[in-house]
């Protein structure tokens, strides 16, 4: 224990107060439900024994159905119902999609729910008799994935591109008439290839080589300086930034979901990356152009380090932390938005059950509290989680400063 | 000055046609038929019409009417084996059909035969399908083979058209003749093998000029031309006013509330910083920001309008204000409604704007000119109000002029919570049902208002503080 807890400071943060370590903990306690949520709450239990043959339902594809075929005398096999002869159950035994038919919907936490204290729904149940403990260990998983994840490929398209911007300005990057002819040209060649009757990995491979090729060409040419034409990198990364803002979020998901051939958490997840780079490129402009002034990057440019070799050793290390304070903020808001769009029905399918469509159901019976009280929570201890952290280290900073 | 301001004016409106085609790709990109849902509007009676050849017509008429069998953009880019002026054939289900047809078999004069034979076929089987069994089968077999993408299938079709049109010898010999017509086409598509020519490797081009969808849209739209809703039928522009005219009201008063309440009490704890009262305060607040604004709005409806606890408070709606009565009653039951919802959407912003303006206050207060005005006795009521207020007060330009596109646009949850027919809801609402003349014109505004916020931000900070330089050069 004291172990683990020595371990615990490598979290960044951690020594800085209670409030800290209080967020820490839940953010750890809700990352393992999300990883381990099917072992905690399920349906199948670990293992059970029936007449005299053991199975682990949990851990291999044994079915209801399944046991019923091998054990006629049992049937119908129900994972509740049927007297194993010993059986181990997971501590909620319920998944976020069993129906329980016999204490039926929107059973209060409070309510007479039968003598069985093991099958007793801790916070209730909600339209469909479905548990809202499940429901909430289900929706751990949902949120901090696309959470972490959209804010994960924001940060993979914001930083690169916020860098770029703050660091080649609008005439930081020349490149002579050649090379504004081997983009165009090469550019061109990619977006035709893909019109010819050739099949699907000759047009792939050809995009790669082409690429590839370009890639190679400019490194080798080396000084940024040398030629006459100025790309406005800067002008372009903020173009396209601009018009991130300028559509509407719900026009955007709404219009990718029934686009995009994709499972619609990953279509969500994408959709808040694509509308979140933006605001991580902002950052990132805003710190490199900072940087850039300091001495030591001048020196290193005097020293004629090529600039992405600045960039990556001695500009990306120190402005990870301040981006690490916009990411932390950014994974919040983008749970917020996930839990708002389940809220409003968009995006996950709709059997889908998590946070937002938990407290979305409390709106056509407004006698169930505890499906407005309970993902409620969650979701408002998550996100105070986050804040806190993130106040933290952005009060290390200014303190640093 | 006024040239940097033109050239951002420029780029503004550049922004704004990329922003306006990407909305425009996308749009054609949702599956399903949008023609479909016009001509459930413009012909009714063909919308589900059991002939296929009036309904052809009708959605063809529709298609003209409406502007939607132009192309789409001023270019086209096609596969070279793409019979020529695919853009042009609708419906568009046959046009997926000749797609799926020609990259199957890669020849696009077979293809482009066999479909114009289906054509003469329907056109010659449909208008006599009310009086013999045989024309009914033929009429209905050509539109299924229209709709058929695998050439296979079609064959069979045909095939079966040729044993039925041979049982019953007293027809027109006319159906013979179509028949062997179209069974000599699809085997010859499906039999012989032919190599490209060089022309059909690469991708054929087609300029249109300004005789496309996107133009025609695009100019419709900058000249004000009147749209009509497809829901209901309304002037898009009017029913875009009305949920303006409620957004505005929801969100200015809740944003007006936060701005005043957040820059005081930031002054407030800016200047108490480090005090019990202020840290239990500023406790709360941070709570506050961590709240989500839909589950405040649950909760509030749940305790204080719902009738489980209290009913003090409508749950949603604006009232039946409609009717008589005097202005200030009308009003009284319209701010009635809007308690709640302005509550929830100013809460959450109260304490960001309270925590930038402590922030600000408190690096105002490190500055130099602060020291320098306590050494020469000035009071500090009067350091605070006079000077450190007014400079604590620039970053709040930025976050204003960022707040202000959200404030148009209106918020979804909060308007679905309440029932409020503002702009979030109405662009949902539209969206949902592919209203596209009513999505755009919300789309594009907003758009607008977002790229001239950013100038207006650039501009007005610079005016307020001639220190900054803008960072772009």
């Amino acid at each position: 224990m004291k172990r683990v807890m020595s371990m615990m400071r490598l979290l960044p943060g951690w020594m800085a107060g209670l409030g800290v370590r209080c967020a820490w903990i839940f953010l750890l306690l809700i990352a393992f439900i999300a990883v381990f949520g099917p072992l905690i709450s399920n349906e199948k239990p670990y293992y059970c024994k029936l007449d005299g043959r053991t199975y682990f339902p949990l851990f291999s594809s044994v079915s209801e159905s399944g046991l019923s075929a091998t054990h006629p005398a049992h049937s119908p096999v129900s994972w509740r119902n049927t007297s194993f002869e010993s059986v181990w159950r997971a501590p909620v035994p319920y998944s976020h999609h069993t129906i329980d038919l016999s204490s039926g919907s929107y059973l209060s936490p409070f309510s007479a729910q039968g003598d069985q204290y093991r099958f007793r729904h801790w916070l209730g149940t909600d339209i469909l008799g479905r548990d809202v403990l499940a429901g909430l260990i289900r929706g751990c998983r949902v949120s901090l994935l696309i959470g972490f994840g959209s804010m994960l490929i924001a940060l993979l398209i914001g930083i690169p591109l916020g860098s770029a911007a703050a660091w080649w300005g609008n005439a930081g990057w020349r490149i002579t008439w050649a090379q504004l002819a081997i983009i165009l040209i090469s550019s061109m060649m990619i977006f035709l290839v893909w019109f010819t009757p050739l099949s699907l990995l000759v047009k792939m491979l050809t995009t790669i080589v082409l690429l590839v090729a370009v890639i190679f060409l400019f490194k080798k040419s080396g000084n940024d300086s040398r030629g006459s034409i100025p790309v406005r990198v800067d002008g372009m990364v903020m173009g396209w930034v601009s018009i991130i803002d300028g559509f509407p979020g719900i026009f955007l998901i709404l219009i990718l979901v029934a686009i995009v051939p994709l499972k619609g958490w990953v279509v969500v997840m994408l959709t808040i990356a694509l509308l979140r780079w933006p605001s991580m490129a902002r950052y990132m402009r805003a710190e490199v152009f900072k940087m850039k002034e300091t001495n030591y990057i001048k020196a290193a440019q005097i020293l004629n380090v090529p600039s992405w070799q600045i960039l990556r050793r001695h500009i990306m290390p120190y402005a990870f932390r301040p981006v690490l304070i916009s990411f932390i903020f950014g994974v919040s808001s983008a749970i917020l938005a996930e839990t708002s769009l389940s809220f409003l029905g968009i995006g996950l399918p709709t059997e889908e059950i998590n946070w937002g469509r938990l407290l979305a159901q409390s709106r056509n019976h407004f006698d169930a509290w505890w499906l407005v009280v309970f993902p409620g929570l969650a979701i408002f201890f998550t996100l105070l989680s986050l804040y806190t952290i993130g106040n933290a280290w952005q009060k290390e900073k200014v303190d640093n400063r | 000055m006024i040239r940097s301001l033109l050239k951002r004016l420029v780029r503004a409106l550049f922004l704004l046609g990329v922003i306006s085609i990407i909305a425009f790709c996308l749009s054609k990109l949702v599956p399903g038929d949008e023609i479909l849902d016009y001509l459930s509007i413009d012909e009714s009676r063909y919308s589900s019409s059991a002939n296929p050849l009036q309904h052809r017509q009708a959605y063809a008429r529709v298609a003209e009417k409406r502007g939607l069998n132009l192309p789409l953009f001023y270019i086209t880019i096609a596969h070279g084996y793409f019979p020529d002026s695919l853009y042009s054939i609708i419906p568009l289900d046959d046009r997926q059909t000749i797609k799926k047809w020609a990259q199957a078999t890669r020849r696009k004069d077979a293809v482009k035969q066999l479909y114009h034979t289906l054509l003469s076929g329907l056109e010659f089987a449909c208008p006599r399908a009310d009086t013999s069994v045989v024309a009914d089968q033929f009429c209905l077999a050509m539109h299924e083979t229209l709709h058929t993408h695998d050439l296979f299938t079609a064959h069979h079709n045909i095939l079966r058209l040729q044993t039925l049109v041979a049982a019953n010898e007293n027809n027109d010999p006319a159906y013979a003749n179509l028949v062997t017509r179209l069974n000599t086409d699809v085997e010859q598509l499906i039999n012989t093998k032919k190599d490209l020519a060089s022309s059909e490797w690469l991708p054929s081009m087609y300029w249109h000029g300004t005789n496309n969808q996107y133009h025609q849209w695009m100019s419709g739209f900058i000249s004000f031309a009147p749209l009509t809703s497809l829901i209901d039928g309304r002037d898009a522009w009017g029913k875009i006013f009305d949920a303006l005219k409620w957004t505005l009201l929801l969100n200015g008063l809740a944003f007006v509330l936060a701005i005043l309440l957040g820059v005081a009490i930031g002054v407030w704890s800016g200047t108490h910083d480090g005090s019990k009262i202020e840290r239990l305060i500023n406790l709360k607040l941070f709570a506050l920001y961590a709240l989500p604004s839909f589950w405040l709005a649950t909760l509030f409806i749940y305790f204080l309008s719902s009738g489980e606890w209290l009913s003090i408070l409508p749950a949603g709606g604006l009232g039946s204000y409609q009717g008589g009565g005097h202005f200030l009653e009308k009003s009284g039951i319209l701010l009635k409604h809007l308690i709640l919802p302005v509550l929830c959407l100013s809460l959450g912003s109260l304490a960001y704007v309270s925590r930038q303006m402590k922030q600000s206050v408190l690096l105002q207060l490190r500055q130099p000119y602060v020291l320098s005005l306590r050494t020469m006795g000035v009071s500090e009521k009067t350091i605070i109000h006079k000077h450190v207020f007014r400079n604590a007060l620039f970053p709040m330009i930025t976050l204003i002029g960022g707040a202000l596109p959200a404030l148009l646009s209106g918020s979804l949850i909060i308007e679905v919570i309440f029932s409020i027919p503002g702009m979030g809801r109405l662009m949902y609402t539209s969206l949902m049902a592919r209203d596209w003349p009513v999505v755009f014109p919300i789309l594009m505004f907003g758009a607008t208002i977002t790229v001239l916020s950013y100038i207006l931000t650039d501009v007005i900070y610079k005016w307020a503080d001639p220190r900054v330089k803008s960072m772009e050069r």
